[in-house]
């Protein structure tokens, strides 16, 4: 019965639409055919263009995911520093406040001690010019008594003794007042 | 003017049964050949493929899966997206056999015997879902008995007529071209077959061809999707 498998005749037979015999061995020709076309370009073009585009999917979702922990890291580290930063401005601050008070301390204190020393050298100078005025009390007496007496020995012809020039000197000297020292 | 399958030789396998050499086997072995090479030039290229597309053809392969693919999803849903291995190169047979018309080769899908079995396997893939996704319970048995269970002949007639009406659409569209195509350039003179009938051509051969192959994948969704599990269906 399948003697002739390969038993090929040349044939110049022709139809459009032909229900026979050899209507299902074609069907199953064309059926073997077209399964096998379709195999070839599912294995070879649609299965790794649709695994290269879902890789590809998973990579940017996965790249995607990645940037928001990166960027929550990030934001979590920011806060970090944030606070670290704000800290360090209030140590600053303190800083800064307790060398103001210490300077404000200082300055008061430098003060204090130059009017202090100030006052003392006012006092200095003050008893200073008492000593200089008391100097230029005893010279000026010294003078007048010089002066008084060499007057007094011209007016009287005679010398005069010290107990005498002393009390003309303290008279005259009484007279002027102190006011006539100091002008 | 001859619009017949022309047959070149026989090979027997019986007295009465034989595998016929013709145009409709020929066009075929020709545009799966001319696929089959396209699929082996396409699969070194996507080894090459980059994140971000930085050839014309990547991008071309790209659009033309990824729009495929959200068909496939947008008919069938992610759950049953696998049938799109099937059905891409289904749709490519189909599109470029459909327009082979217009390389001077008589479409393997004009012929009933390419039709048919195409047809019956989207049959067979109705039942491959029913059995495979909608067993629990036996919903798929159930769906022969329904509404009462004299009705069971009339569904596996039903289901057994899709695989006709899909082959006959297709078979009688393209035939259809075929013989208007034909009748056009015949009205004409030789020298009057440059123009117009290249116009007419674009319609008859590359949209009708397309519309059709398109019509003939979605319809093979639909019919898929219907023994699918009721939740699951659109």
């Amino acid at each position: 019965m399948f003697s002739y498998l390969n038993f090929a005749v040349l044939s110049n037979d022709s139809w459009f639409l032909r229900i026979d015999g050899s209507l299902l061995g074609q069907m199953a020709i064309q059926w073997i055919n077209v399964i096998f076309i379709v195999f070839i370009l599912s294995w070879l073009l649609y299965k790794p263009v649709v695994g290269f585009l879902i890789a590809r999917r998973e990579r940017i979702a996965n790249e995607l995911a990645q940037a928001a922990a990166d960027m929550k890291d990030a934001e979590e580290k920011r806060k970090h520093y944030q606070g670290k930063l704000e800290a360090i401005v209030m140590e600053k601050e303190e800083i800064l406040a307790a060398a103001r008070k210490l300077a404000g301390e200082k300055e008061a204190e430098i003060i204090q001690n130059a009017n202090g020393e100030a006052n003392a050298m006012i006092e200095r100078a003050k008893k200073e010019i008492e000593r200089e005025q008391e100097k230029a009390k005893d010279e000026m007496r010294t003078q007048m008594i010089q002066v008084s007496a060499m007057m007094a020995e011209q007016l009287l012809g005679k010398g005069m003794s010290d107990a005498d020039k002393d009390k003309i000197l303290d008279e005259a000297i009484s007279e002027l007042g102190d006011a006539v020292w100091k002008g | 003017m001859n619009f017949d399958i022309q047959e070149y030789s026989r090979i027997y396998i019986t007295d009465n049964f034989w595998i016929s050499i013709n145009d409709t086997l020929i066009a075929t072995w020709l545009i799966g050949a001319i696929l089959i090479i396209f699929a082996i030039v396409a699969r070194f290229k996507i080894k090459k493929f980059k994140d971000v597309p930085e050839t014309r053809f990547q991008n071309v392969i790209e659009a033309l899966v990824e729009a495929f693919d959200n068909m496939v999803t947008g008919v069938m849903t992610r759950k049953y997206s696998y049938f799109g291995a099937w059905f891409f190169g289904l749709i490519m047979f189909l599109m470029v056999s459909n327009i082979s018309g217009i390389f001077g080769m008589r479409p393997p899908t004009a012929d009933f015997a390419t039709t048919f079995p195409i047809a019956f396997t989207t049959v067979i893939l109705m039942q491959f879902m029913g059995i495979r996704h909608n067993m629990k319970k036996g919903e798929y048995v159930k769906e022969f008995f329904r509404p009462v269970f004299i009705f069971m002949p009339l569904n596996i007639v039903s289901d057994l007529s899709k695989s006709i009406s899909l082959s006959l659409r297709l078979f009688g569209n393209m035939v259809g071209g075929l013989i208007v195509m034909g009748l056009i350039y015949g009205l004409f003179p030789f020298i009057g077959t440059i123009g117009i009938p290249g116009v007419l051509s674009l319609y008859f051969d590359i949209a009708v061809g397309a519309l059709h192959a398109y019509i003939f994948v979605l319809l093979s969704m639909y019919f898929i999707m219907s023994k699918a599990p009721a939740q699951d269906q659109l």
